[in-house]
């Protein structure tokens, strides 16, 4: 008895001590944001409802958080209008021809060389940060009903190095040795014979959509295709896939084509893979464990910690101005084992508005958007929340926001962070 | 010669006396006046100015632009893909969409009750407001799978892969793209040819019909015939609208993903020169973004050149007619 008050007791004390380190470490560095978003909203309505849209990677964390920041005060929803999905292009390019104020990108400024506008006029950030998912479709037809319920099972295996293979054009079909060696459980009984599946499906051609160019989701899967076939992806680009049969305007547009087209191979922010319910390949015996965050957020952090952080120092194009990004990383890939295919999505924004209700609603929005914004709403949109020192960069970034009065520039969040 | 500024009486072809408003009431007059320079002054200052903003597009093309190939990233800015993506897509739309809504026309017209004109119209017109985009995830979310799996699979089954149904299927490409453009310009051909049916002189059909003629007869000989550029127009309508149609055809269309400069088979996939514009408007800030108003003024010709065109055929069937 004596014994199990004396556990009780240093179960309890232990767990105070937990729950005392875990508060301090919840509150260090960051206590004044967790107050300011509690306390703050929108004070003064911008003189006409400010815009944001772009990259569609990030667009069901952006659709999952604004409603909610929105739903808070009527002057935030009258302050900022929904999110617009398209392309990382077309949001870059609507922030710099005045369409939108906030605009969202996966890749970063002048990475891709056309955009011209001066890139160190704008503070570039980070937002959300999701995984790329490879989508695909193989069907059978009646009479190989046994290999659809092995493909179910145990889903689809590539390694990198195949993965690279069918995106440059050179594996045109399922059946491919490369692609059967890697799912030697895909394997029935016809006659005497033992045949791998893929050889009996009845879409065998594969038919590789792709997006169509300026999308950050090819940005961040060619980076990974770099790491593993560097001859046929010497850097990453946003450009399309030459080897595609098809294009697709952004993920929403993917991942139904890739679900109504049998033998389709695509790729999409896992969050749309999931939504369509397409079943995602293995890569390297690796599971999309991105795509599985919702279930163990931990294991999906730690995966992507243990993975290649690609600063883009070496193999980018000398447009590329990495001190803009200014994140640990942009894109993390795992050095062509497997997933994660990840990457971070970015708010780009003036740094200098043009008054305080524009600096204030586009800086509290992102704010939110940056700590509120992520935890459980960020894992049931199917992305892993920023990690605390990207949530300290978003921080930082957002008080380059600054606004004009009497020619004095103020910081919009000095004040109260 | 008279002095009188009041308003002049004249006469139309019936014979009816009506006042013209040519005359009287200067300030009426001025007003109407400035109305329609201000339509002009708007209609002169959009063509020229996007005129001078497709001329540096044009410059960075050169002859270029002539080919056949189109590579917005890679900077080849041959436009005859999007031009024949255009012009094919529309035209097979039209093919589809014309015998469709003519014989929905002609149905709402002689054939259903009067009770149930109303109910049917209303349908249709509703076709007209739904938004471009709502038709285009329809269509890759419903006609998209179908094509796949149970029509393009037949057709090649059918016709042993010969041409038109030769090469891969990818669902989407120019035959999906008209398909759902003819449903779209659906409410255009069916609002115009009821109209145009509906005003054929009662006298004609009648007569038609006293002199032995079946109702078929009289449609294919008497109504058909008399409101014939008036089914020319709804036709140039529709057209206008087709050409110009962009978010629709950006999601079904596929992308160009050939060498080819022309759609050489029902299941090529394409591009239009509207749907490039917006799928490549993210690089619009850029020097290369020159090239998308040079593809927005070749469009403006087109499409002007298809009203023109429609407008001189239906003066010349009216001629005809008359």
């Amino acid at each position: 008895m004596k014994k199990s008050y004396r556990s009780s007791a240093v179960a309890l004390a232990a767990s105070l001590a937990m729950v005392a380190f875990s508060s301090a470490q919840a509150f260090a560095g960051t206590p004044t944001v967790a107050q300011y978003l509690a306390n703050d909203n929108v004070k003064t309505v911008p003189a006409s409802q400010l815009a944001m849209g772009g990259s569609s990677f990030d667009a069901n964390l952006v659709n999952a958080d604004y409603p909610i920041w929105a739903g808070q005060d009527s002057k935030n929803a009258a302050s900022l209008s929904a999110y617009q999905s398209h392309s990382s292009g077309t949001g870059r390019a609507n922030l710099m021809n005045g369409t939108y104020q906030i605009g969202f990108s996966d890749v970063p400024l002048n990475a891709a060389g056309q955009d011209t506008a001066d890139t160190t006029a704008y503070a570039q950030i980070p937002v959300a940060l999701g995984g790329v998912s490879l989508i695909y479709n193989i069907t059978f037809d009646s009479q190989h009903v046994a290999c659809q319920s092995l493909l179910n099972q145990y889903g689809l295996n590539l390694s990198g190095v195949t993965v690279g293979h069918i995106f440059d054009g050179s594996i045109k079909s399922w059946g491919d040795s490369q692609i059967t060696a890697t799912n030697p459980k895909l394997v029935v009984t016809v006659g005497k014979t033992k045949t791998n599946c893929l050889t009996l499906s009845s879409s065998e051609t594969i038919k590789l959509l792709s997006r169509t160019a300026g999308s950050g989701t090819t940005f961040i899967l060619q980076d990974y295709l770099n790491a593993v076939d560097s001859a046929n992806f010497p850097y990453p680009t946003s450009n399309a896939f030459s080897a595609a049969v098809a294009t697709e305007s952004n993920s929403a547009a993917m991942a139904p084509a890739v679900a109504g087209l049998p033998g389709a191979f695509g790729y999409v922010e896992q969050g749309y893979g999931i939504q369509n319910g397409l079943k995602s390949a293995l890569v390297g015996g690796v599971a999309d464990t991105v795509s599985n965050v919702a279930a163990d957020a931990t294991q999906g952090l730690k995966l992507i910690n243990a993975s290649t952080c690609n600063s883009f120092s070496t193999d980018q194009p000398t447009t590329y101005v990495a001190a803009n990004v200014n994140t640990q990383c942009f894109t993390i890939v795992n050095s062509g084992k497997g997933y994660p295919i990840a990457g971070f999505s970015y708010a780009i924004v003036a740094k200098h508005q043009a008054d305080q209700a524009t600096a204030e609603t586009i800086a509290k929005f992102l704010l939110f958007l940056a700590y509120n914004g992520q935890g459980n709403n960020a894992i049931n949109a199917y992305y892993t929340p920023l990690p605390a020192a990207v949530q300290a960069v978003a921080l930082t970034k957002l008080k380059e926001i600054t606004y004009s009065r009497n020619g004095v520039a103020t910081q919009a969040l000095s004040t109260t962070l | 010669m008279s002095t009188n500024t009041s308003p002049e009486i004249t006469t139309n072809a019936t014979g009816q006396g009506r006042k013209s408003l040519t005359g009287g009431d200067g300030a009426y007059r001025g007003l109407l006046s400035t109305i329609v320079v201000l339509v002009l002054a708007v209609v002169v200052v959009f063509v020229f100015k996007l005129a001078q903003q497709a001329i540096p597009g044009f410059k960075l093309a050169g002859w270029g632009i002539f080919g056949g190939t189109w590579n917005f990233g890679a900077g080849q800015y041959g436009v005859l893909p999007l031009v024949a993506g255009t012009l094919v897509t529309t035209t097979l739309a039209l093919l589809f969409a014309l015998p469709v809504g003519l014989g929905t026309a002609l149905a709402i017209t002689y054939l259903i009750p009067q009770r149930l004109r109303l109910v049917v119209t209303s349908i249709v017109e509703l076709l007209a407001v739904v938004p471009s985009i709502v038709y285009g995830i329809w269509g890759l979310l419903t006609i998209y799978p179908w094509l796949n799996t149970t029509l393009f699979p037949h057709l090649v089954s059918w016709s042993g892969g010969a041409w038109p149904f030769n090469g891969t299927y990818v669902g989407q490409g120019i035959f999906l793209g008209a398909i759902v453009l003819a449903i779209m310009v659906l409410p255009i051909i069916i609002a115009v040819s009821r109209d145009v049916i509906a005003a054929v002189p009662k006298e004609l059909t009648e007569g038609a019909l006293s002199l032995g003629a079946t109702r078929s007869q009289v449609i294919r000989k008497v109504v058909l015939p008399s409101c014939r550029s008036g089914i020319v127009g709804a036709t140039s309508l529709a057209a206008g609208r087709a050409l110009g149609e962009t978010i629709a055809l950006a999601t079904l269309l596929g992308g160009i993903t050939t060498t080819s400069p022309w759609p050489d088979r029902l299941f090529a996939t394409g591009s239009t020169l509207s749907a490039e514009i917006a799928i490549e408007i993210g690089g619009i800030t850029g020097p290369p973004g020159k090239v998308l108003f040079s593809l927005a003024f070749i469009l403006m010709v087109i499409v002007g050149g298809a009203t023109y065109a429609g407008r001189v055929i239906v003066r010349n069937a009216q001629k005809k007619f008359q």
